[in-house]
């Protein structure tokens, strides 16, 4: 954890939709430069938490800072230091990139030269600037996806706030969103990312939350919450036959952390995987389940999400 | 990389609520003037259903029709002469001596219509009509409320001499099909074209972009009040393509030109938040766009935009009266029959108080979907 002021400050945020409890008692903080991952699967409370961030939702109890100004009181000094990625493409289809953005910084409170050259240097930033004219309908999806990225910056924000900002983009085109998002923390842009798309994250981010049902339920580095695992690995079986009984058997065996079925194939967490397998196959003969490929993994964060709340990120 | 020049965050100086609304009503501009079906619906399908209107129902010298005025005995010359003054020659004008006699020949079809003119001056004019004759109806009607119109009132009575200058030439306005017909279509695409700008607030809530001017700390009042701007401005420029259209191959008069822009804007509002209203009672796009359809086909039909008000039951006519489209199409009239902002503004009066009393509901209503 930093010892910067943060340039946002969660404080035991809650939020509940009736008696469904949609985040509950979240707090974290990010310093200038810093990129926080928030992990977690659909419906955990990320979106929620997101949007309570940057003013959408008012907190059910709680308080959120941006550089000092609390979102709640003084909403229009904090929200100049943010910069909003929302999942889906908040863009004008019938206007160009350049009238998009045009717009967005204008109705940030830029105008004139500055309005222009910054209009140009966030086009660049997202290589979009050579279909600076041209219609965003006619944008591929991850030009789309590049260019929703460039409204967020067009105000040069301190904080960035990207929830699922790659959903549905090819790989070439993450990577170079991914690209930008390195060179923007590295000129101090402090980010948050929401995402489920673990390797995104562990890329990224230099802190990571892990949300499940609304509660951060791990906090730290990359590189603490895999160590909490103990150095354990996975143990992914490809298997037909009965997995239930199979699954049943293999977790009361010891040094089995964890065994799940997912995706029609079983998934454990293992202290050893070479002494566990034989034991395993033992098992599968005598059930007349049929192993057809055992693959041993190091620790991630998917397998400390899966440790931790028993489902997979994508659930 | 580019990374801006600047202090982070601290570039943006305050945008002001002014400077919000109109780069917002900029922005909504520029997206209808590349959307085909937006032109379409604003300006060249109200003004090719206005000239076919005019075309289909009659050019103003080509009616062929006779009006009869009936002065029963007790009512004076006086009457009689004021009435006759009306003769401009677009129509045979008969005079006869009793109702009865009116009504015979007006089944006969001798005559199109009657206009009575009572013994006494205090009681209303009536009229007889031919259903299926309507531009003759509708002249009659014209005629005998004209003739009722305080002013000119006099010159139906008996010591008073006939207010010719009055009366003669606003009836000669009158007798145009596109006058009649010209404020009736352009009324009835004032449904479409604000419905298009109000079910914009669906489209930006399904895209996204609402949220992200909300973080942007675009208030939804700026956001709003952009969108009753670009109704009236594009109201205004349906009304204005139909009327102008009119009156270039018509040569129609649509008179008092500050009394037409009061109504028209009047009328546009109270569509537009009609049509907001809509907007806002919806939760998607395509059961707005039906709805607004359909909401724009019953008050049209109330209000006399389907089927003229002349050829309408009383009973119907009552209803018409009460619809904002309705209470227009008449300012609209007795405007292009010479009738100034003076003699409206009771009906500017009620249209515009629909207007706000549905617009605040829409408003207040609106405020929430934005802040959703």
């Amino acid at each position: 954890m930093s010892l910067q002021v943060p340039i946002l400050a969660c404080r035991e945020l809650r939020w509940s939709y009736g008696d469904r409890v949609a985040v509950d008692d979240v707090s974290f903080d990010i310093a200038p430069g810093e990129a926080f991952g928030l992990l977690g699967p659909n419906g955990a409370g990320k979106t929620t938490t997101i949007k309570m961030i940057c003013g959408l939702l008012p907190p059910v109890a709680g308080e959120i800072f941006i550089a000092g100004h609390r979102v709640e009181g003084d909403a229009i000094a904090a929200k100049r230091h943010l910069g909003y990625v929302p999942h889906e493409l908040a863009l004008y289809t019938d206007l160009t990139a350049n009238e998009n953005m045009e717009f967005f910084g204008r109705m940030c409170g830029l105008r004139g030269k500055d309005l222009t050259s910054r209009v140009n240097e966030t086009l660049e930033i997202v290589s979009l600037h050579d279909r600076a004219k041209d219609l965003v309908a006619e944008f591929s999806s991850g030009m789309q996806r590049r260019l929703n990225l460039a409204v967020a910056l067009i105000a040069n924000p301190t904080l960035l706030v990207l929830d699922e900002p790659t959903v549905g983009v090819d790989a070439q085109s993450r990577g170079a969103i991914l690209d930008r998002l390195e060179e923007l923390r590295a000129t101090g842009v402090a980010l948050l990312y929401a995402s489920h798309y673990m390797e995104e994250v562990e890329r990224l981010c230099n802190e990571v939350g892990i949300i499940d049902h609304g509660k951060l339920i791990a906090h730290g580095t990359p590189q603490q919450l895999i160590a909490s695992l103990g150095g354990s690995q996975r143990l992914t079986l490809g298997a037909t036959g009965d997995l239930g009984r199979f699954v049943g058997e293999v977790y009361a065996l010891p040094g089995v952390g964890e065994a799940l079925i997912i995706d029609g194939s079983v998934r454990m967490i293992v202290d050893d995987a070479a002494a566990t397998i034989p034991t395993v196959v033992t098992i599968a003969g005598r059930l007349g389940v049929e192993l057809s490929a055992i693959e041993i993994g190091t620790d991630n964060l998917e397998a400390v999400f899966l440790q931790l709340t028993g489902r997979t990120l994508r659930d | 990389m580019a990374t801006g020049g600047g202090t982070r965050g601290t570039a943006r100086a305050p945008v002001g609520w002014w400077r919000q609304v109109r780069t917002l009503v900029r922005r909504e501009l520029r997206q209808i003037s590349r959307d085909r079906v937006a032109l379409s619906i604003a300006v060249i399908a109200p003004v090719a259903a206005a000239m076919l209107a005019s075309v289909a129902l009659g050019a103003p010298r080509q009616v062929d029709a006779t009006i009869a005025i009936v002065t029963p005995p007790g009512t004076s010359d006086a009457a009689a002469r004021a009435i006759a003054a009306f003769d401009s020659g677009d129509f045979g004008l008969r005079v006869v001596a009793t109702e009865s006699e009116a009504r015979d020949l007006v089944r006969s079809g001798d005559i199109s219509a009657a206009v009575v003119v009572p013994v006494s001056g205090d009681e209303p004019m009536r009229v007889i009509a031919n259903r299926s004759e309507q531009i003759p109806e509708a002249i009659a009607y014209d005629l005998a409320r004209l003739a009722q119109v305080p002013g000119a009132a006099g010159a139906i009575g008996p010591d008073s001499s006939p207010a010719a200058a009055v009366i003669t030439q606003p009836v000669d306005r009158t007798l145009g099909g596109a006058e009649l017909y010209g404020h009736v279509v352009a009324v009835f695409f004032l449904f479409l074209t604000t419905g298009l700008v109000a079910r914009s607030l669906h489209r930006e809530r399904t895209r996204g972009t609402l949220t992200r001017m909300r973080v942007m700390a675009v208030g939804s009042d700026a956001i709003l009040a952009s969108k009753g701007i670009v109704m009236v401005l594009l109201g205004g420029l349906e009304m204005a393509a139909v009327l102008l259209a009119l009156s270039a191959v018509f040569g129609a008069n649509w008179g008092s030109v500050v009394a037409t822009v009061v109504v028209g804007v009047a009328i546009t509002l109270a569509v537009g938040a009609i049509a907001l209203v809509v907007a806002t009672l919806t939760r998607s796009l395509e059961l707005a766009q039906v709805l607004e359809l359909l909401i724009a086909l019953t008050f049209a039909a109330l209000g006399g935009n389907l089927v003229p008000l002349a050829n309408l039951p009383d009973a119907a006519r009552f209803i018409a009266g009460l619809t904002p489209n309705g209470v227009a199409i008449r300012a609209f009239r007795e405007v292009a029959v010479g009738g100034t902002l003076i003699d409206v503004w009771r009906s500017v009066a009620v249209i515009g108080g629909l207007a706000f009393a549905l617009g605040w509901f829409a408003f207040t209503r609106a405020r929430r979907i934005v802040a959703q």
